[in-house]
């Protein structure tokens, strides 16, 4: 418990030391993009602990994580057809944190709308029945605010993918909207895995394929094969609340840990093993993240990955 | 001009009854009770009284409907019951052409209804619910909901996926499908195990229209029985016949529940349905409808000849049903695969009080309760069980104990319902993968629900194993604590282990504690040892 504290003190003071170097420009909540370094790979947004989970300043942090990537604008070019894939697997509300925060996902489909995207799909392949959790985790009526479109999977739509460079798996039923779309936006939540110790950006394509269950042998082979062939353009994680224990679905108030972190890139292993270190794991840690970076899709050595850190009150 | 009012007054209600069958979905919070004509249907109500001898707290509307019927005579027939409707169309449309041997009227096969009706109370006392068989409300929602709404989803989605696959067609096919999809369908297709057996006594009761006009409600409902009962002394309502008649018999002929005998000028009122066709048909206007006037009236009525005989032999006959039905299989070996919805009574109780309607079948968002087959004894044909492997009790869901007309599932919240155990998953060590291929899986502890200060109701140790190879390896084990499972058969459901999956839920027999309350996981007395006996155990983690 002490331990926690310490955490959470030495984040709050990181909050407090980065408000004071950004000063005005972020109270405003506002970063041009301008101001950020167009070559970074990974933006991680710190939003004000005190503040608790507060729905505008999520959205915020969500908005200056991907602006200081360079803004929405980047990845959704005008009239693209964008699919958002959040975490929307469980029957379970944002404070059990087994779901995508609902306000990171309105902030992302806000964001590509205002790029001009002609449409913004937002959809998962959930586990529990998809028009519960649709409703309960309130990401539907997120998506309506943000006027974003929320649809079923449709299991026609599932198609046999060859996967060329797979090392278990040469063929799988992939979503085939998520290859084909213009952009597909990865927006996993951050947290706890029995099985993977860690469910993250990787992990959360799973909402992309059928036969999932079939995935869990070798289940950290079975993922970064799958990598190799479904691409996120962006990755968005929700890393406001994370779940520490008894993921990725059953955790009581006692395993939430706020975080207030949002963190944005293109590199999926970056991403992730940036994300691991929050629950005090490395990359290397997470099987899964190890053998993606391996197998060449991305960088898991945070020292050589650039990482632009805001804060945001 | 009546006849017409009448068919738009069916049609309304119709149409309420499926909309209502509609909004019997997750999370069946809907301001209307959904289960609203199963409440007013007074024959679910009595038979369930009587086997359960206990009153049901839904009994407002029956008996809002028996007064109605004592004043005004048996117009739910005719104007609102749902299967009486679906008759007159399917009639309308089909059976009607088919009508050759047209059967006479006949007073015999007329009371067979009353008959029926006395066989089936008379088993109710003595505890032996078969109501399901001939309650004229439970067939025509189980029809809707079980039968007819699966069967719409399907043909529905095979045409839109046939139109799918047709370039620039679907262009215009997937909105329309998208609609449908949103509003009208279930997410998945829903299916029924016992769907022949339910569509049987359906499609028979429809194909009796070729024999005569609404054959079952004439000769063998035994809500019609009662209702008729019901509307011979006292009514208000009557059909008189003035001195213009001209006996040309058009109203007889018209007349859809052959109330009116040779003479028309005389009637039978418990089997008229007020449907008041006769009025408009009368080439002479010599019909009229409207309050009776008790001296000046002259009654115009031919009452019921029943045979006491009859009665006799129709309650005997139910009363020697029952030890047929008793007998059938001993309490005690009861089926493992009877896992009721939770909520549900003690087995004896339920089979008192579940009337197959299938409203739980139809909320439940996973397809999981499905008609029972033998699995609960003869007397349990129809009654909802829980198939996981079709799919699971969802963690957070009570549908299923808000639909239910006669509590045989009573209402539980939604903290209450997580604790509630209906069965206990064991893991078939001989096939789970980690056990018997020492590979890691684990699906059936992630997808655990249960949610505890400790953590779920399925953990894992882990454990360093040798294979014939040699090699090394750190595997997960799952393990079930049966103080936390509540049976809910999520894991049997996702076990990658097919056909038969490696982890298997069991009924809880019995279902109540000896105070009678339901009883949870935590009164399960917990294991001594966490798991298995273990070689080579090297931790048993913190079970983050």
């Amino acid at each position: 418990m002490s331990d926690r504290i310490t955490r959470r003190d030495f984040i709050k003071g990181m909050a407090a030391t980065g408000v004071g170097i950004y000063g005005l420009q972020l109270a405003g909540g506002v970063l041009t993009s301008a101001q950020a370094d167009s070559n970074v790979q990974l933006a991680v947004a710190q939003g004000d602990l005190a503040s608790g989970p507060d729905p505008e300043l999520i959205k915020r942090v969500t908005r200056q994580a991907v602006d200081a990537l360079g803004g929405m604008s980047k990845f959704v070019s005008k009239k693209s057809v964008v699919l958002v894939k959040p975490n929307i697997g469980w029957n379970r509300t944002m404070e059990q944190a087994a779901n995508t925060n609902p306000y990171v996902v309105e902030a992302v489909v806000e964001m590509c709308r205002e790029a001009e995207a002609k449409k913004v799909k937002v959809l998962d392949h959930t586990i529990n029945p998809a028009r519960i959790t649709y409703e309960r985790s309130g990401i539907k009526a997120a998506v309506k605010r943000a006027k974003g479109a929320m649809e079923f999977t449709d299991e026609r739509k599932f198609k046999q993918k060859d996967i060329p460079d797979g090392e278990l798996l040469k063929s799988w039923p992939v979503y085939e909207e998520a290859l084909d779309v213009d952009v597909l936006i990865n927006v996993p939540i951050a947290k706890h895995h029995s099985l993977t110790k860690l469910t993250l950006g990787i992990k959360n394509i799973m909402g992309l394929i059928q036969n999932r269950e079939d995935v869990h042998t070798r289940i950290d082979q079975k993922l970064a094969d799958l990598s190799t062939v479904i691409k996120p353009h962006l990755i968005i994680m929700d890393a406001y609340r994370i779940l520490t224990a008894h993921g990725p679905n059953a955790g009581t108030p006692k395993d939430i840990k706020l975080a207030g972190q949002v963190i944005a890139g293109t590199d999926p292993v970056a991403v992730d093993s940036y994300a691991a270190t929050l629950f005090e794991l490395k990359g290397e840690d997470v099987g899964y993240i190890k053998i993606s970076h391996d197998m060449g899709l991305g960088e898991i050595d945070l020292d050589k990955v650039r990482i632009q850190n805001v804060s945001v009150a | 001009m009546l006849r017409r009012i009448r068919r738009i007054v069916q049609i309304l209600f119709l149409l309420s009854f499926l909309f209502l069958l509609l909004r019997t979905v997750y999370p069946a919070d809907s301001v209307i009770p959904v289960d609203f004509f199963l409440r007013l249907d007074p024959l679910a109500v009595v038979a369930t009284m009587l086997a359960s001898r206990s009153s049901s707290v839904h009994l407002l509307p029956a008996i809002a409907l028996v007064v109605l019927t004592v004043l005004l005579g048996r117009f739910f027939c005719g104007w609102i019951c749902p299967l009486g409707t679906t008759l007159d169309i399917s009639d309308h449309l089909l059976f009607r052409r088919f009508r050759r041997p047209k059967v006479k009227y006949s007073t015999k096969l007329r009371n067979l209804k009353y008959y029926i009706l006395v066989g089936f109370l008379v088993g109710a006392i003595f505890s032996l619910q078969l109501i399901w068989l001939a309650d004229p409300i439970s067939i025509v929602t189980r029809s809707y909901g079980v039968i007819l709404y699966p069967y719409f989803s399907y043909v529905t989605r095979s045409t839109f996926d046939a139109l799918y696959r047709v370039k620039g067609v679907n262009l215009i096919s997937e909105p329309i499908y998208r609609v449908f999809r949103n509003y009208l369908l279930p997410l998945q297709q829903p299916t029924s195990r016992m769907l022949m057996l339910f569509f049987g006594i359906f499609a028979v009761i429809l194909v009796l229209s070729i024999l005569q006009r609404r054959f079952w409600c004439r000769n063998l409902c035994p809500l019609g029985g009662l209702l008729g009962l019901l509307s011979t002394r006292l009514s208000f309502w009557r059909r008189r016949v003035n001195s213009r008649c001209i006996e040309c018999g058009e109203c007889r002929r018209a007349c859809g529940p052959g109330a009116i005998p040779e003479d028309p000028r005389y009637y039978w009122p418990q089997e008229c349905t007020e449907c008041m066709t006769c009025r408009d048909v009368c080439p002479v206007n010599a019909i009229n409808f409207g309050l009776k006037q008790p001296f000046l009236d002259k009654p115009a009525t031919i009452g019921l000849d029943l045979s006491r005989r009859s009665f006799v032999k129709s309650a005997i006959a139910g009363l020697a049903a029952v030890p047929l039905f008793k007998l059938n299989y001993r309490k005690r070996d009861i089926s493992e695969a009877v896992i009721r919805p939770p909520g549900s009574l003690s087995e004896e109780e339920f089979l008192d009080k579940c009337i197959r309607c299938g409203e739980c079948m139809k909320v439940c968002p996973t397809n999981g309760l499905q008609p029972a087959f033998l699995e609960a004894g003869v007397e349990g044909i129809g009654t909802p069980i829980l198939v996981p492997r079709v799919g699971y009790c969802e963690y957070v869901c009570t549908s299923c104990t808000k639909v239910c007309p006669t509590n045989a599932i009573i209402e539980l919240t939604e903290e209450e319902k997580k604790k509630v155990k209906i069965g206990m998953a064991r893991i078939d060590t001989n096939r789970c993968i980690p056990y018997s291929e020492y590979e890691n899986c684990l699906v059936c502890e992630e997808q655990c629900p249960v949610s505890t200060q400790t953590g779920k109701a399925i953990k894992f140790e882990i454990r360093d194993v040798v294979t014939f190879d040699g090699d090394v390896r750190r595997i997960k084990f799952p393990v079930v604590l049966k103080d936390k499972c509540i049976g809910c058969g999520i894991c049997e459901n996702k076990c990658p282990i097919k056909p038969t999956a490696a982890i298997l839920v069991t009924a809880q027999v019995p279902r109540n504690k000896p105070d009678g309350t339901m009883i949870q996981a935590e009164d399960v007395s917990k294991m001594e040892k966490p798991g298995p006996q273990s070689i080579g155990r090297v931790e048993v983690p913190d079970q983050k």
